[in-house]
């Protein structure tokens, strides 16, 4: 995504003439990097419009351990619900997300403990790198197989451009770039490379790709592997915090030092006098000079690294004067907190960390962010509504702070017309809001009923004068037959496609222009559900004269036994005779018609399709959907890993493999929508 | 007898254009007594919809959004209808094979002007016609309605008075017009077409003759065979046209929305431990 979506700010890159490296070193570097990349494949949860929502993904990744730990971008496999990882050899391996970091964009994976040893890459420096180095870019791009372009570093010092200010780049918050400068190379990059490592020709990996502004950037392989040591080893990357803001010296104004732009109300650097305008000159006894942007992120990680709790020391100038101050860092935290969907009310929220509660001139855990509200949930629907943006303090009288309170006070989901109040208070721009939400589950889709009126089965088209002339008819006006539907009463009265009628109980058909298509059903319909109608026309040149019962006219599809199913997130209902004609299909062809495929679903993700008709669930005939039903119901209960549906798409007839994650005993329900990508 | 006939022809002259006032002064008065006794039966309908995009067998997006639409009550028992077409305006874009778009509505609620809420859902729909039935669920007071087994079929440049019911921005207010009868269409079915129409605001609302009583519900009537290929904005003109549809016809198909949301509170029953 980030290759993408700068590469589309950058505008149209000038392609690149490839470096020309020593075609033997070349060859011996992809050898020992090749077989520890993996392709991988993600469905991630993203968050839209007050849902949780799945997307599929694509990225890269490599191995950095014979126990299976690969390293790739957070924005590749952050926010995975599921991850597995095709080897060069072809393998598919499942993998698990061991932890991820938005501010260093680094995530580590651990793929399945059953197939170590697994090959593995080595790191190398990134400090011995100079401008002008060959480098190989290693991934899949595009979703394809593992591949590898060539180039050379074209920067060592890659920054963000000012360029695009005011907006900026960030990922779950945290702003690209604040902590990494890149190492900008030329060899190409495009969607689906992210998290693929940069190769020097002694075969190491010396960065992992993450952006493209045209030149492609990777992250340092000595912040990467740091980053991913913490993650494999906790999970998380822990990092303090100060509240200080500096900026690269204003020019003129020294040549030590760094300006100190925002002090954050109430945090360590406040609390240790430090004032905007001040010269950072000493940090821990180091001293501190930032004479341009490219210097800054080097100090932002000096700080972010210092362990959470350390009395560090701050030397500063004030007025000419050289100041010392002491802070004792904070655990600094994630930019923002876990996002989750809470379905009964129609809203997605996250808790306010330190840095986000900061931003919002809030304390820490204060109160619950609303993310996201659904329309026409119950959320939305309140009077007022809840907004994107406020921010829950309290429900029932009970004070919220955290997302688990939340949770713990909210009414879970009640069917039905009749949901229990509750009353909700909300902050919205200093305003402090009261309003009633009535939490409870959607109401069922429409389930309502077509109109039923007589009807013959038989399709039908409009006897044009010129049809009429061709045929050799003398009428003005009428309807040919094209279609019969086998087995009903017209079928069993004689009516064959092609018969031309021109009278119905005597009376014209008046229908002569294609605009008039709707005139006989009309006639029809005038009549009770059960009459016979007494019907004349032309059968190849002879008169026709046959008596047909009228039949009530068919149900909608909307009308018919569906099925849906949560866990798979797709819906299947009985076929009808229609979808037998329009399809083409065997009359007498039994199945299950899939009418809804989530996007992300388990179901979307092993490629089942709206329109496809299950005949089958692993092995065990499908006859409608109640039968579906009862299949799914026991496949639920066995939890297997995988699940073969056997359907019928067009003509043809192929096998399905669905490879679930079932929730865990507290897990979240799986739930569904659209996109995907490659990342 | 030429005199006799010269007065009279005078007499009728002179008196034309006071009866033709009298007849406005009529109409006006009828049509504010229609806004006076029916428009409490106009309600706003609020619809949760998610529509997606099927291509090739597969799914893509999936956008809610809320919508509102016109409503007439018909009877006191809160069965209300509606142009199908408003509550999926996205039907009408579909095309065979290729991209499929459909709606599905997951919240259906009657607003009543005095902002009353009532969660409701659909019994009965007759794309057909472009009438979507639908009812409150469970019992609710009883509602202001438009009694449309009074009906009168006008004749080509008669008056018509339509309600309609503007929007939030303007209080829900419902509204009065005064049109002419331009055509009555007669195949294949009776459809009273007025000289002019307030846009698509209008779909759904009733409409009355000169005499206020009831003549039908304003529909969007499409050519059969779908809008073609609607290159310019004539061809999506005549491939739509909002319409009166008779109230006889919508009293026929509300008989069967009638039997449909019995059938449905009997289903509620039964679901109920």
């Amino acid at each position: 995504v980030l290759a993408a979506a700068l590469a589309a700010w950058a505008g149209a890159a000038a392609a690149a003439e490839p470096a020309r490296a020593d075609p033997a070193a070349v060859d011996e570097a992809i050898r020992r990097v090749f077989p520890s990349l993996v392709r991988i494949h993600v469905v991630v949860a993203e968050f839209r419009d007050g849902r949780e929502v799945k997307e599929e993904a694509s990225g890269s990744g490599v191995i950095v351990s014979a126990d299976g730990e690969v390293v790739t971008n957070h924005h590749v496999a952050g926010r995975a619900r599921r991850v597995s990882c095709t080897l060069p050899d072809r393998r598919e391996v499942e993998a698990v997300l061991v932890g991820s970091d938005p501010l260093a964009d680094i995530a580590v994976l651990r793929l399945d403990p059953s197939g170590r040893p697994y090959p593995f890459a080595s790191w190398g420096d990134p400090g011995r790198l100079r401008v002008g180095d060959p480098v190989l870019a290693m991934g899949s791009p595009l979703a394809l197989s593992q591949s590898v372009t060539q180039g050379i570093v074209s920067n060592t010092a890659m920054m963000m451009p000012q360029l695009f200010w005011p907006a900026s780049f960030k990922l779950d918050g945290e702003e690209v770039g604040f902590l990494v400068r890149w190492i900008g190379h030329d060899a190409q990059i495009f969607p689906g490379n992210s998290g693929g490592p940069l190769v020097n020709l002694a075969g190491e990996v010396v960065g992992i790709n993450e952006i493209s502004l045209g030149l492609a950037g990777a992250i340092p392989a000595d912040l990467a592997r740091t980053v991913a040591g913490e993650l494999a080893r906790r999970g998380e990357v822990r990092r303090s915090w100060l509240g200080l803001n500096v900026q690269a010296m204003i020019q003129g104004s020294g040549d030590r030092g760094a300006l100190i732009s925002g002090v954050v109300p109430g945090s360590p650097a406040e609390k240790a006098g430090l004032r905007p305008g001040d010269l950072l000159v000493g940090f821990q006894g180091a001293p501190v000079t930032i004479l341009h942007a490219e210097e800054l992120p080097a100090f932002n990680r000096r700080v972010l690294e210092t362990p959470v709790g350390t009395r560090v020391e701050l030397t500063f100038l004030r007025d000419g004067r050289e100041r010392r101050a002491t802070a004792v860092t904070v655990e600094r935290g994630s930019a923002q907190g876990e996002e989750i969907e809470l379905r009964a009310w129609g809203m997605t929220v996250r808790e306010l960390t330190l840095l986000a509660a900061r931003e919002r001139r809030r304390e820490a855990c204060s109160g619950v962010l609303v993310t996201g509200v659904r329309p026409g949930s119950p959320a939305a629907e309140a009077k007022p509504g809840l907004r994107t943006d406020d921010v829950v303090v309290s429900v029932a009288g009970r004070p919220i702070r955290t997302v688990k309170e939340l949770v713990e006070a909210a009414p879970g989901p009640a069917g039905g017309p009749e949901r229990a109040p509750v009353l909700v208070g909300f902050e919205r721009q200093g305003q402090a809001l009261l309003s009633v939400v009535r939490p409870g589950s959607r109401q069922d889709g429409d389930r309502s009923i077509e109109a039923r009126r007589a009807w013959l089965p038989v399709a039908t088209q409009v006897l044009t004068p010129e049809l009429a002339a061709a045929l050799r008819i003398q009428a003005r006006g009428g309807v040919r037959l094209t279609q019969v539907h086998p087995g009903s009463t017209a079928d069993q009265a004689g009516l064959r496609a092609g018969d031309v009628l021109l009278r119905v109980d005597g009376q014209e058909i008046p229908a002569s222009r294609p605009e008039d298509a709707e005139v006989f059903p009309t006639l029809l319909r005038a009549y009770p559900v059960g009459s016979k109608v007494r019907l004349e026309g032309v059968r190849d040149g002879a008169p026709l004269r046959i008596e047909a019962e009228l039949v009530a006219s068919p149900p909608s599809a909307r009308e018919l036994a569906e099925y849906r199913d949560a866990q798979f997130e797709f819906a299947a209902r009985d076929l009808m005779v229609q979808d037998r004609l329009q399809a083409m299909m065997d009359p007498q062809q039994i199945g299950a018609l899939v009418t809804r495929v989530e996007a992300g679903g388990w179901a979307a993700v092993a490629h089942l399709g709206v329109g496809d008709v299950l005949l089958a669930v692993d092995g065990e005939r499908v006859d409608g959907a109640a039968a579906l039903k009862a299949r799914m119901e026991r496949i639920s209960a066995g939890r297997p890993s995988r699940v073969v549906f056997f359907v019928l798409r067009g003509v043809q007839t192929r096998y399905l493999e669905l490879t679930p994650a079932w929730p865990s005993v507290n897990g979240k329900p799986v739930r569904a929508m659209p996109g995907g990508g490659d990342r | 007898m030429r005199t006799l006939t010269a007065v009279f022809a005078l007499a009728v002259s002179l008196a034309a254009p006071v009866l033709a006032r009298a007849e406005e002064a009529g109409t006006r008065k009828a049509a504010r007594a229609a806004l006076s006794r029916y428009g409490p039966a106009l309600v706003t309908v609020r619809l949760t919809v998610k529509s997606r995009m099927v291509y090739e067998g597969r799914e893509h997006s999936g956008q809610e959004s809320t919508m509102e639409v016109l409503g007439t009550v018909i009877a006191p028992d809160g069965l209300t209808v509606i142009s199908d077409f408003t509550s999926n305006p996205e039907g009408l874009f579909q095309r065979e094979g290729g991209v499929r778009v459909e709606t599905e509505t997951s919240e259906v609620v009657l607003v009543l002007r005095d902002g009353r809420e009532f969660p409701a859902r659909f019994v009965l729909r007759d794309a057909g016609l472009d009438v979507a039935f639908l009812a409150p669920v469970g019992n609710i007071p009883p509602l202001a309605c438009v009694p449309f087994e009074r009906a009168a079929v006008p004749e080509p440049l008669d008056d018509l008075v339509l309600l309609t019911q503007l929007g939030r921005s303007l209080n829900r207010e419902v509204g009065v017009t005064l049109r002419k009868v331009r055509a009555v269409v007669k195949k294949p079915r009776t459809f009273v077409v007025p000289d002019a129409i307030d846009g698509l605001m209008s779909l759904g609302g009733p409409a009355f003759d000169g005499k206020g009583r009831p003549v039908g519900l304003v529909v969007l009537r499409r050519a059969p065979g779908g809008p073609g290929n609607m290159e310019s904005f004539r061809d999506l003109f005549e491939a739509m046209t909002a319409v009166v549809l008779s109230a006889a016809d919508v009293q026929e198909v509300a008989s069967q929305a009638v039997a449909a949301r019995a059938r449905a509170a009997a289903l509620d029953g039964a679901a109920t431990p």
